[in-house]
């Protein structure tokens, strides 16, 4: 009987022993080929964060990723770039980014670019925190923003499987020059190809929307932490292709709170120009790389028309 | 607190520690306060009221069985159904109402937050079949109230089944348990494997069918047509996940349930189709809506023929038309659910009036009924009505479903792949998916996805489940496509 016992014990622990050296081994193997990319949005991320010491940073979504030239940055501004935007990413994610960035580096200039929905409630925003797990090790500063996904999170990261969670393919990819063949990367901006051919759309529901005051309260650590290190920020809403009955809420807000901090706010979202050129977008939220020339030549002029006061 | 959490996970782990170090005769009352728990977790108000509608159905249930040779019994017994039945259409109907909405709002908007608590319509079902049980004199009343509240509030049934008899499920309330290694290994098996179909497969489509499915209008027929497809592996997996790891935590803790699923994707025909899907809620159809109306209405018309049909085959026809109505209308209001229902119930009837035609065919042909073309072919046809019949299903209302029907009969326009790690891993799921069920279907006939006489190989095999639920598992905690019936 006790034999029996013990035999029965014994399967058990060597089952989560089994379970512990797979989880470290492969994680292991993990760690190791993610922080040995070449190429793919993995590696811009961990460029931006550990490498980059340009002197204008680009955060936001993939609309930052797809609009900011930075040819025309570089040259009209005399500066060097870096984008860090990223698809699908929002406020909470651009936070923990620029936080991890701050440790090492202080850019001159920052573009946060804002959504016309950036503040609703939406747990896929804080969800798509978990892009940057693989960070959190050598990047503890991140830890308050990755608790807004979830209480557990940091119990789960035990696993150093789970860091990597749904990142295999990407991973095994971006470890390969692949990616370097269809996606055109320069400085982490990725210029989009293709126009879009249907009508403007109209906006109707812009004024209902449901507001998360965490997300607030993150885009005002935002502005705060880059008053702190004395950097210019500029928040920017960068065109889209379709026709606003009003402002909405998340804009009004993004607004309000960037003059009570004194920082410039710039509003591209119903330019006249771009609300009637079709051919600037690739789709009703993107730019193609021809309008996102036009756009960051015109963002550039009111860049310098603020620093001239 | 949905199974594909941490707080389950933590709370599974003490109820089941516990469970098993109180003494004996305090383990009902340990997991009805867990069960309560569990249940408070999610609302503490529908809780209270759960308890008292399963107390009511308590006393009618004693009353029926105490007066079951007067008339009183009969009395009490359409009450109790009546109480069931209004509960359930209020809830689940008559407060989306749009008329009734109105009114309701207007009356300082009390009502405005009602909505149907978690697992009513499972418990409505389950208390209807006890209270049916007890008058037919199948079992006797249940005389321990707080067994009786358990067999119903038993927490890894509530929210979405088994719809389990009674005479199954609660004498097992009344046997003490004890701890045995076997089972609950088995039953952890179980519950790796349900988060594997839950997390690797259902939630990994569910982010390419909810992208398309709820843009259907952007999308081609082509894309669409993938989307049906993908959609019917993710409801399977999540649903069947759900019951594994239902079945998987009450097997822990010494009780069986019944498996609702039985790799219905392999299924010859839609019959069995239904002999393999939902299982319990299909029992239930059948014992108490299909066969007692076949049996009236076989008692009313005596004639060889009604309607130029064989009177066996109308009985049949109507009885099944009206069982798949209910079968639509349980799972919602809106006519997508009714289409879905009656597109069961209209093939089944077409097939049972086939059937001996189809025979000839196939004894003319020379083709055994185990031939492997006719096997292959009639699984893949079954598959593809079945697949259809999703359509009206998941689409957000009924134009929606004719738009996305014709879009598909056009296929044509680029296909769309979204996320390609996605989509891959999507792939990759359902290929592992059907491998496991095709081997269970051929070998081993097991709820367990994989049997091996060598410990080191089966502990292997689990132990990549788990590694790859952490790998390529959507975690974001998605909610069980079943919640909402």
């Amino acid at each position: 009987m006790i034999k029996n016992n013990i035999s029965k014990l014994f399967k058990v622990i060597s089952f989560i022993l089994l379970l512990i050296i797979f989880d470290f081994l492969i994680g292991l193997l993990l760690e190791f080929l993610y922080f040995n990319q070449k190429s793919g949005s993995l590696y811009r991320t961990t460029y931006g964060i550990e490498e980059a010491r340009s002197d204008l940073i680009v955060f936001g979504s993939s609309r930052a990723n797809h609009h900011y030239h930075p040819d025309t940055l570089e040259q009209r501004l005399n500066i060097s770039y870096y984008n860090v935007g990223r698809d699908g990413r929002h406020i909470p994610y651009s936070y923990a980014m620029l936080k991890m960035v701050l440790e090492r580096h202080t850019p001159r200039i920052i573009i946060l670019d804002i959504r016309g929905s950036e503040f609703i409630v939406d747990q896929d925003s804080f969800d798509r925190l978990s892009s940057l797990f693989p960070y959190y090790k050598n990047h503890p500063e991140i830890g308050s923003i990755i608790e807004h996904k979830s209480r557990f999170e940091k119990f789960k990261m035990l696993s150093r499987i789970y860091t990597y969670n749904s990142l295999v393919l990407n991973i095994l990819i971006g470890c390969t020059e692949f990616s370097k063949y269809w996606v055109t990367n320069h400085k982490g901006f990725l210029p989009l190809e293709g126009t879009w051919e249907k009508p403007l759309g109209f906006s109707y529901e812009t004024d209902n929307q449901n507001i998360d005051y965490i997300k607030i309260s993150i885009y005002e650590d935002f502005i705060k932490d880059c008053i702190k290190k004395k950097i210019k920020l500029y928040i920017v809403r960068s065109p889209f292709y379709v026709r606003e009955v009003s402002r909405s809420s998340s804009i009004e807000l993004a607004d309000s709170i960037a003059k009570e901090f004194n920082v410039p706010f710039i509003d591209f979202g119903q330019d006249s120009l771009f609300l009637s050129s079709p051919s600037l977008f690739k789709d009703i939220l993107h730019l193609n790389e021809t309008g996102a020339g036009v756009f960051t030549s015109l963002l550039v002029k009111e860049i310098k028309k603020i620093e001239e006061g | 607190m949905a199974f594909n959490s941490i707080p389950f996970i933590l709370f599974f782990l003490v109820t089941s520690i516990v469970f098993f170090i109180i003494p004996k005769k305090a383990q009902w009352v340990w997991l009805l306060f867990a069960s309560c728990y569990f249940y408070s977790f999610y609302n503490f108000t529908y809780f209270i009221f759960l308890t008292i509608l399963i107390l009511f159905n308590y006393f009618f249930g004693k009353w029926i069985y105490k007066f079951s040779n007067q008339r009183k019994a009969k009395g009490f017994y359409i009450a109790g159904l009546l109480l069931n039945i209004a509960t359930l259409v209020f809830f689940k109907y008559f407060i989306h109402l749009e008329f009734i909405n109105k009114q309701l709002k207007q009356n300082n908007g009390i009502f405005e937050n009602i909505i149907l608590p978690l697992g009513l319509s499972y418990l409505v079902f389950a208390l209807i079949a006890y209270l049916i049980e007890v008058k037919r004199g199948n079992i006797t009343a249940e005389s321990h109230p707080g067994i009786f509240a358990l067999s119903y509030l038993f927490f890894p049934k509530i929210t979405q089944g088994p719809i389990e008899k009674p005479q199954k499920i609660i004498c097992q309330f009344h046997d003490y348990k004890t701890f045995d290694y076997s089972r609950t290994i088995y039953g952890l098996k179980l519950l790796v494997w349900g988060f594997f179909k839950k997390l690797v497969i259902a939630d990994r489509l569910a982010i390419y069918v909810d992208s398309v499915y709820n843009n259907y209008e952007y999308h081609t027929g082509s894309t669409l047509l993938v989307a049906t497809f993908f959609y019917s592996f993710q409801i399977y997996a999540d649903f069947s996940g759900y019951t594994d790891v239902a079945l998987g935590a009450a097997k822990v803790l010494g009780f069986d349930l019944t498996n609702n699923f039985r790799r219905p994707y392999f299924a010859r025909s839609i019959k069995e189709f239904w002999n393999r899907w939902h299982i319990t809620f299909s029992i239930w159809l059948r014992d108490y809506i299909f066969l007692p109306l076949a049996y009236k209405l076989s008692s009313k018309f005596e004639s060889n023929k009604i309607l130029f049909i064989r009177s066996d085959r109308f009985i049949y026809s109507v009885s099944i038309l009206i069982t798949f109505f209910v079968c639509g209308v349980w799972h919602g209001d809106t006519l997508n659910f009714l289409i879905w229902g009656l597109l069961f119930g209209v093939a089944l009837t077409i097939l049972n009036l086939m059937f001996k035609n189809s025979r000839k065919i196939r004894k003319r042909l020379n083709l055994k009924k185990n031939n492997w073309i006719l096997v292959v072919s009639s699984s893949i046809s079954t598959f593809i009505f079945v697949s259809f019949a999703w359509i009206f299903f998941r689409a957000v209302n009924f134009k929606a479903a004719i738009e996305i029907i014709k879009k598909i009969s056009r296929l044509d326009g680029s296909f769309f792949i979204g996320n390609p790690s996605n989509m891959v891993y999507s792939i990759v799921g359902i290929m592992v998916l059907v491998a496991i069920e095709f081997y269970q279907e051929r070998k081993t006939k097991s709820d367990l996805p994989f049997e091996n006489h060598r410990w080191f190989v089966e502990q292997m095999f689990y132990a990549l489940l788990i590694i790859t639920i952490l790998l390529i598992g959507a975690l974001d905690g998605g909610q069980f496509i079943y919640f909402k019936f």
